[in-house]
């Protein structure tokens, strides 16, 4: 009976070592999934136009014209979005858009949703792809692009975009597909055009107090503390909710040009060189700053533990980070139901030094090395910036039906969402809405005019070589840095301890490695 | 006798008094019980204060159980225009809850009572089946893979069931609870010529009762709020469940109200933190008012099922 048992337990033990194995096994086993989902992309980037043609029936030369695009055969393509269909979509989907899409790409287009929690790298769409589950293309921004990439996921667009864009080379800045460029290879296709210079650069502040005030410009960062001093003086607002590290304060600390790149670290446009922002006098001045501030009970006690949504727009604080002058159509509206006579506008810090445009387009479609459809998606992106008529019709809908042209200006019947409109906006082709004024439009059309390219458009680091280094970075940076940049802590009695500790957590391994990858992409570049 | 017996008992009844210590203890717990419910509740009452409330006096004056200033809107922005899916979604949720509680409850307990039979030889291989899951997991890759490819579960009604019709944990509770019903009820019967099904059915069911309900409850409180089998297996509208529909929404919502400040054509203000606190009153509701009725049950079935090994 013992032996029996004994007999038992080895056998028991044997399982349960096998099913141990097994488990790491079937781990390593989705990276397998993974490796080999990248065969059929390096396949893809080998000839991928003569591909295309076989497998979704396409019979165009390369050097066809939007017109003759349209493939013999009828086919269908999955798109994922994310959000919710609406009912007028799913109706418009099934007329008016699905025939549009036939009678111009002849490609039945059908949409998969899911939610906004799943747009990014880890979510749903990575499951599907290394799953081999079938679809054709889906939205992506650089961040998740260069994850993907790396994981073999993308299929490289590279012929594709020569053959099947060409209304899109008219409509769209070709600079746009910088940001998922790797290797050599073209990873996405951008879509929306809408001016970027300088956002986050300005600052947005109310000018009902301003007026009030006898204030007419702000162009320094005593100006905005004399500004703030006043708005809580008179007003009794917060100065912001923003930490010290924001773009358009640091813009007024020094007269370098100083750019985010990641965590503690910039780039000084000028010198090409990363800038350890700890170690930098910018970083000192704006502690400094906020310290003063935070004396002068200009910043709230809860900065860094409420998760207040919209402070400025709540009439909780006097300014925020502006963006590209659009202040009227983001800002305004959600103010106003607060304080009705409230007006707002954007001020250059440092207005003398230049405006750096940092972004592109930040939403791509991606097409999965699981889809052999490349040159419809291709297509598909194409018509939805093809001309105003079709990207009106995109974003807004039918006309008559969905929304009426008054003096070149959208009103909107149907308040439905239809395609994204801050996807398809592209400010050479959409109308606007009757939000924007002519004067907001004059400005809002060549507001990129002067920007300068930033040095680091297109480059993303790839964090796997210092994966703990970054990790310990981030949580030693929120639980040290952000309190002194909150105006919290004072400079002198912090600062050596921070140092320490990132020094202690690799901070030298973390910046030689990034200042590495960069002057890759720079060399490349 | 017998009547002596009882007066005895009577008069022993009457000559205990409680003490002073007893008496306060007494008043203490009910004190101490009395506030912890009202812990308990308040941040339910809180929710609900909030979900009428206008977004802007939560911005500025935090929640409150009282709203400060009254407001439909979250619920509006809820039930609007999309209420038709809401009430699609809550059909689905129900359809799950009740097939799968009944069809997750039968599995277990035909599991459980198997591995009660001494006669069943494969009963220790059986429960490693069990265990083994409970300790070591594929991944998440090959389980998708097992689910979309081999069982083709993707949009079809019984991927909010299936993936999780049988739970290791409640299998075991049941398992404890047939323990305790004495093996020689099943001996006469068997002598008395019942098949293995008839007293699973005839002795096992109804004097498992209790646990059977607990289990039961579990499962439906897990299939109720399972928003996860959908967003996995499910891209249709008409399949969504409640769960999940407002999971969507929610998020939804936050991508709107970050995106608000990142890019042009957006300047829509959505009720944020109302909203959140309408969807925990939209869906708590249902689920909420089975606990009154199974309250008797849980208690004891979470106790038997736990001290028996």
């Amino acid at each position: 009976m013992k032996k029996k048992h004994k007999l038992n337990k080895r056998v028991y033990s044997t399982v349960l070592a096998a099913a141990m194995i097994l488990s790491g096994l079937t781990g390593c086993g989705s990276d397998g999934g993974q490796t080999q989902s990248q065969t059929p992309a390096a396949d893809t980037g080998g000839e991928p136009g003569t591909r295309q043609e076989t497998d979704s029936g396409t019979s165009v030369s390369s050097d066809s014209q939007s017109s003759s695009l349209r493939p013999d055969t009828l086919d269908t393509i999955t798109v994922v979005l994310f959000g919710e269909e609406s009912p007028r979509m799913q109706e418009l989907m099934e007329n008016e858009f699905q025939q549009v899409f036939i009678d111009e790409i002849n490609t039945k287009v059908e949409l998969m949703y899911l939610p906004w929690t799943e747009n990014g790298a880890g979510g749903k769409v990575d499951l599907m792809i290394a799953s081999g589950q079938e679809f054709d293309a889906c939205i992506v921004d650089p961040k998740w692009a260069a994850s993907s990439y790396n994981k073999g996921y993308l299929q490289d667009l590279t012929s594709v975009i020569d053959t099947y864009l060409p209304d899109w080379h008219e409509n769209v800045d070709p600079t746009a597909f910088d940001a998922y460029r790797y290797d050599g290879g073209v990873y996405a296709i951008p879509i929306g055009n809408k001016p970027t210079g300088g956002v986050y650069s300005t600052v947005c502040v109310r000018q009902d107090i301003m007026d009030a005030i006898g204030m007419d410009n702000i162009s320094t960062l005593d100006d905005l503390s004399k500004y703030a001093q006043a708005a809580k003086e008179q007003y009794g607002l917060y100065a912001t909710y923003e930490l010290a590290d924001a773009e358009y304060i640091i813009r007024g600390t020094s007269d370098r040009n100083l750019i985010p790149l990641c965590t503690g670290i910039w780039i000084d446009q000028d010198t090409k060189e990363l800038v350890s922002f700890m170690d930098s006098p910018e970083f000192e001045t704006a502690v400094r700053l906020y310290n003063d501030w935070y004396q002068k009970g200009l910043i709230p006690k809860d900065i860094l533990t409420n998760t207040v949504t919209l402070p400025f727009q709540a009439n909780m604080a006097s300014f925020m980070r502006g963006t590209c002058g659009t202040t009227l159509i983001e800002n305004e509206p959600g103010l106003q139901t607060v304080v009705p006579e409230a007006k707002t506008a954007e001020y250059y810090i440092a207005p003398e030094k230049p405006i750096y445009k940092k972004t592109y387009e930040n939403t791509a479609f991606q097409v999965p090395v699981t889809s052999e459809k490349a040159d419809r998606v291709a297509m598909f992106v194409n018509l939805l910036q093809k001309n105003t008529e079709m990207a009106n019709l995109f974003a807004y809908g039918v006309e008559g039906t969905d929304y009426e042209l008054i003096d070149g200006k959208v009103s909107k019947i149907n308040t439905e969402e239809l395609f994204y409109e801050w996807m398809i906006y592209n400010v050479k082709i959409s109308s606007p809405t009757a939000a924007y004024t002519d004067e907001f439009m004059e400005v809002y059309k060549t507001w990129d005019d002067k920007a300068l390219p930033s040095l680091s458009f297109g480059f993303s680091i790839d964090y796997s070589a210092i994966q703990t280094e970054k990790a310990q970075i981030d949580s030693l940076w929120e639980e040290l840095a952000n309190p002194m940049l909150a105006g919290l802590k004072e400079f002198d009695p912090n600062i050596e301890e921070l140092k320490a500790e990132l020094q202690k957590a690799g901070w030298d391994t973390y910046l030689a490695e990034i200042q590495r990858q960069f002057d890759e992409f720079l060399a490349e570049k | 006798m017998i009547e002596k017996i009882h007066n005895h008992q009577k008069q022993t009844k009457n000559h205990i008094k409680t003490s002073a210590s007893d008496r306060f203890l007494q008043v203490f717990f009910y004190i101490f019980i009395g506030l912890f419910a009202v812990v308990c509740l308040y941040p339910l009452l809180l929710a609900v204060g909030t979900s009428f409330s206008d977004e802007v006096s939560v911005t500025v004056n935090g929640y409150r159980v009282i709203p400060r200033q009254f407001s439909l809107e979250a619920y509006q922005t809820i039930l609007g225009s999309l209420g038709k899916n809401i009430l699609n979604a809550y059909c689905v949720t129900i359809a799950v809850t009740v097939t799968g509680t009944l069809l997750s409850v039968v599995v277990s307990a035909a599991f459980a009572f198997v591995l009660n039979v001494r006669e069943f030889k494969p009963r220790g291989a059986l429960n490693m089946f069990l265990y083994i899951p409970m300790i070591f997991s594929a991944g998440l890759l090959p389980w998708y893979i097992m689910c979309t490819k081999y069982y083709h579960l993707t949009d079809n009604f019984l991927a909010l069931i299936l993936p999780c019709c049988m739970n290791a944990f409640n299998v075991f509770l049941l398992r404890n609870f047939f323990r305790s019903i004495p093996e020689e009820l099943a001996e006469a019967a068997k002598i008395d010529g019942a098949s293995y099904l008839r007293i699973f059915r005839v002795i096992y069911f109804p004097l498992a009762k209790v646990g059977l309900v607990t289990v039961g409850l579990f499962y439906a409180l897990s299939y109720w709020n399972d928003y996860y089998l959908a967003l996995m297996f499910i891209n249709k509208q008409q399949l969504y469940p409640l769960q999940y529909y407002l999971y969507n929404m929610l998020a939804n919502v936050q991508f709107i109200a970050n995106q608000a400040n990142a890019s042009l054509g957006y300047n829509i203000n959505i009720p944020l933190e109302t909203t959140k606190m309408a969807t925990i009153c939209v869906t708590i509701g249902p689920i909420i008012l089975l606990y009154p009725f199974a309250q008797k049950y849980i208690t004891k079935g979470v106790i038997v099922g736990a001290v028996k090994g």
